[in-house]
């Protein structure tokens, strides 16, 4: 199996160059054989990569410990699922499967556009042959996870295997966890075809909205899935952590969430331009530094410049890495500036108070929101850089630099929709702004009589009211017209209404979704936590909850032994149920992890942490009292709605497809009878 | 002697289980809380000693016992994270301080911020200005179009007002 893993890394550098140059050269001679034979070269990259990753999952599901990959994330107790997840468990084969989602992706991209974009298409799969050359480079010369181990001898160098393998990580053995990298992955990865179709879209001087409309799925694709992965790594975090947060600005997770600030603001400045022809070089700009923070996440977590509880260990590729980053900037930089008299915009602003000004101040937070995480995320390196000392950047300071311009970003999320194209009229601001206006003051000053001083908290609930408001006021003005225009029922009204603008009202769900997750995040202002020794039969109170220890019971399974806390909680003398907070230790790493266990409502989450046992045999018990949680994990789902809405066709766009294959029919048609009468 | 010992034994164990009740009831205090939000455990896990969740870190939990009895013995907030800031330099602090070169840390984004409004609006006023002109301009296909007076665009906006309701 390892042959057949090295020869097919071998075999996919040798293909993705040659489908550059065939590509390259075939577009130059304009010989359409050339071009075909540049396609499909990348179609036989995707086929040896996916060889190369059942070569490695293969000899991880046998473990067969010959192997120094297998043998450091492996070991023979390890369930099938997690033995399979341990392909992207290490640095080696997370690089392997990343090539492998590239080059899945760029296999799709050809065969999708065998008949469409035939311009563009040979610099899309050069430029994807170039990347697919970069990290097949990574991953059979410097990473190259079918490496064997060796003992060496007077003798030479014998194969040696341990007779186990040290195993996975034991805070990896999660459903979550094993699921989690996949998607962050795929959103990662898939930003590489907007960039590809956008550095085409540069070299051929295609500017126009041809690119963006045939990467618009692929955008929403690449930046729903980054999202999803953030909100489960989140998830994952406060589940199996035990620290009782989901958030706590490591730098792996800023890495995550720079590629997706500065996606998200372009998949807004991208309607500025296919609506009126404008912001072109921001747009290109846009993409392509979305994928080069794509690759700097990358970076970041596994060249160990950053120091991250979820990085891979330090590796010798960090300048391989650097000079790739440094390359595709300045390569991309260059094409823009050569363009730049082609990206001049089409159309000019009309005025100040429109949806166009809204967009580019909404483009300018999420750049400043993306910049500070970039600062603080380097910012450790170049403190000790310059002053000899490194100083830490923790959450502290990202809260104070990020939640005001969090908070400017709620409120745009209100005002943006509200403002017309071209131009705002005072009339139109007044009828639109009125009642979310109120609803975010009555939420604001109901909040502060009630008792609520956290100013940040205050101000978070109050827009959120506003930006529901907004939200709630369009689907209804909609309805209502859109009822009032065809007849029928109000829920059918709004059904219709949504499926004939999915984009629109889709965007509006995803809005609301954001909404939901900071209403969560504000809860975390009201968090309290205790931690207690107690023997069998004690207790603590915190905010109302009385949790007692009722025992303490232990197991052993194959990959682990186990210990766990019996609480009986109970809520203002209402039992609530019995909670058995655990204690793992994995026998093949020699690592202790902590189970929690939680008791969640829409108020708020108990959260329960068995954080050791005392000689005395005295359970340590950590309790969070954690409002409004299961808030964020429900603005996830609602975005995944929303995002889903949004990539379904509209019912015009499908009429007009439908009308499309018509005349295609039609013209073939016509086509064989000027055929037939030729040859009759 | 022996008896002296037991009496000893039994002073210390008791000095050590009350100072420990004490210490628990410690962790919960806001002052605490700031202390261990300030500082950046050790181990590598970059998060805040609050934080830490590793069992029996060898770095959140003698810094967390060592914050509760130095409060306990009176010391205010800003000394006691003084007192790790000497031992550990800047790593432990969980924000760069605001003096000298590390003001650069706090100031950098707010100084992005600024260059992005101020070029930003020099944008939207060019775009503007531009538009202005080319409308202004005589022999433009823009002039010759009809514009909407005031009255027109009233009832514009009042035909949309009853369409909504």
């Amino acid at each position: 199996m390892q042959h057949l893993g090295n020869f097919a890394l071998m075999a996919l550098f040798v293909f993705a160059a040659y489908a550059v140059v065939a590509s390259l050269l075939g577009a130059r001679r304009g010989n359409g054989r050339l071009l075909a034979s540049g396609e499909r070269a990348l179609l036989v990259c995707s086929a040896l990569s996916t060889t190369a990753c059942f070569a490695l999952v293969y000899l991880l599901v046998k473990s067969d410990f010959r192997f120094e990959y297998v043998a450091s994330y492996s070991n023979r107790d390890l369930p099938f699922f997690y033995k399979v997840a341990s392909l992207w468990a290490g640095n080696d084969g997370s690089l392997l499967f990343w090539a492998w989602l590239l080059l899945l992706f760029s296999g799709i991209t050809v065969l999708t556009n065998r008949n469409k974009n035939r311009e563009l298409m040979p610099y899309v799969v050069a430029t994807l042959g170039v990347i697919t050359l970069f990290f097949t480079y990574l991953n059979y010369w410097v990473c190259n996870p079918f490496h064997q181990l060796g003992l060496v001898s007077a003798q030479g160098t014998a194969v040696w295997a341990p007779v186990d393998g040290k195993g996975l990580n034991p805070l990896l053995q999660h459903p979550i966890m094993a699921i989690h990298p996949p998607i962050l992955y795929t959103g990662y990865v898939g930003f590489v075809i907007p960039f590809a179709f956008c550095i085409a879209a540069l070299v051929t001087g295609r500017l126009g909205s041809e690119w963006i409309t045939s990467t618009r799925r692929w955008t929403l694709f690449a930046w729903f899935f980054l999202g999803t992965g953030i909100i489960l790594g989140a998830r994952w975090a406060y589940v199996e952590l035990g620290w009782g947060g989901y958030w706590a600005w490591d730098p792996v997770e800023n890495a995550a969430l720079m590629p997706w600030l500065c996606g998200t603001a372009y998949l807004h400045s991208v309607m500025i331009q296919e609506r009126k022809g404008m912001l072109k070089v921001w747009n290109v700009s846009l993409v392509i530094v979305t994928y080069l923070l794509c690759i700097l996440g990358t970076f970041l977590t596994r060249s160990g410049v950053v120091s991250s509880v979820h990085a891979f260990a330090e590796s010798d590729f960090a300048k391989i890495f650097l000079l790739f980053i440094g390359i595709a900037a300045v390569a991309s930089a260059a094409l823009v500036l050569y363009r730049l008299p082609a990206l001049k915009s089409e159309n000019e602003l009309d005025s100040l108070v429109s949806r166009e000004s809204g967009f580019l101040f909404n483009n300018l937070l999420f750049l400043v929101a993306c910049f500070a995480v970039l600062w603080g995320t380097l910012y450790p390196v170049l403190s000790e850089a310059v002053e000899g000392e490194k100083a830490s950047v923790g959450p502290p300071w990202f809260n104070t630099v990020n939640v005001p311009v969090g908070l400017a970003l709620l409120a745009l999320t209100g005002i943006g929709p509200l403002l017309a194209w071209r131009k705002s009229s005072l009339d139109s601001l007044r009828r639109n702004f009125t009642w979310p206006l109120i609803a975010g003051l009555v939420t604001g000053v109901t909040l502060v009589a009630l008792g609520m001083r956290q100013v940040y908290a205050i101000l978070c609930f109050a827009l959120s009211a506003f930006v529901i408001g907004t939200i709630v006021q369009e689907f209804h003005k909609g309805a209502k017209a859109r009822k009032a225009h065809r007849g029928g029922s109000y829920p059918a009204a709004l059904w219709d209404l949504t499926l004939v603008n999915t984009r629109r009202y889709g965007g509006y769900i995803v809005h609301f979704g954001m909404v939901l997750i900071f209403i969560g995040i504000a809860g975390s202002a009201f968090d309290t936590d205790k931690k207690a020794d107690l023997k069998e039969g004690e207790g603590i109170e915190i905010r109302g909850y009385d949790i007692k220890l009722a025992g303490i019971g232990e197991g052993t399974t194959p990959n682990y032994q186990w210990v766990s806390a019996k609480l009986d909680v109970s809520k203002n003398g209402k039992h609530i149920g019995t909670f058995a907070p655990e204690k793992h230790f994995y026998m093949a790493s020699q690592q202790p992890t902590s189970e929690v266990r939680r008791y969640s409502t829409f108020q708020g989450d108990l959260y329960l942490v068995f954080a050791a046992i005392n000689d005395d045999n005295k359970a340590t018990i950590q309790v969070f009292v954690k409002p409004l949680v299961r808030w964020v994990w429900l603005g996830g789902i609602v975005i995944f709605l929303g995002t889903v809405v949004t990539m379904v066709p509209a019912k015009r766009e499908l009429k007009l497809a439908r009308q499309a294959d018509k005349a295609r029919a039609a013209k073939a048609d016509l086509e064989a009878g000027k055929k037939k009468y030729e040859v009759a | 002697m022996k008896s002296l010992d037991r009496v000893v034994a039994l002073v210390v164990v008791a000095f050590l289980w009350g100072g420990s009740l004490a210490s628990q009831e410690r962790l919960s205090s806001p002052e605490y809380h700031q202390v261990a939000d300030a500082l950046i455990c050790q181990c590598g896990c970059g998060l805040t000693i609050s934080n830490c969740g590793m069992e029996n870190c060898h770095s959140a939990e003698p810094i967390r016992e060592e914050i509760a009895s130095r409060l306990l013995k009176g010391e205010s907030v800003a000394a006691v994270i003084n007192v790790f800031k000497e031992r550990y330099g800047l790593s432990i602090l969980s924000a760069p301080p605001t003096s000298g070169f590390h003001w650069m840390a706090w100031l950098t984004p707010v100084f992005a911020l600024g260059v992005g409004l101020f070029v930003l609006f020099q944008v939207l006023r060019s775009w503007r200005r531009q538009t202005t002109l080319a409308a202004d301009a005589p022999g433009t296909p823009d002039s010759n179009i009809p514009t909407v007076s005031d009255a027109q665009r009233a009832r514009i906006e009042r035909e949309l007002r009853d369409f909504s309701n």
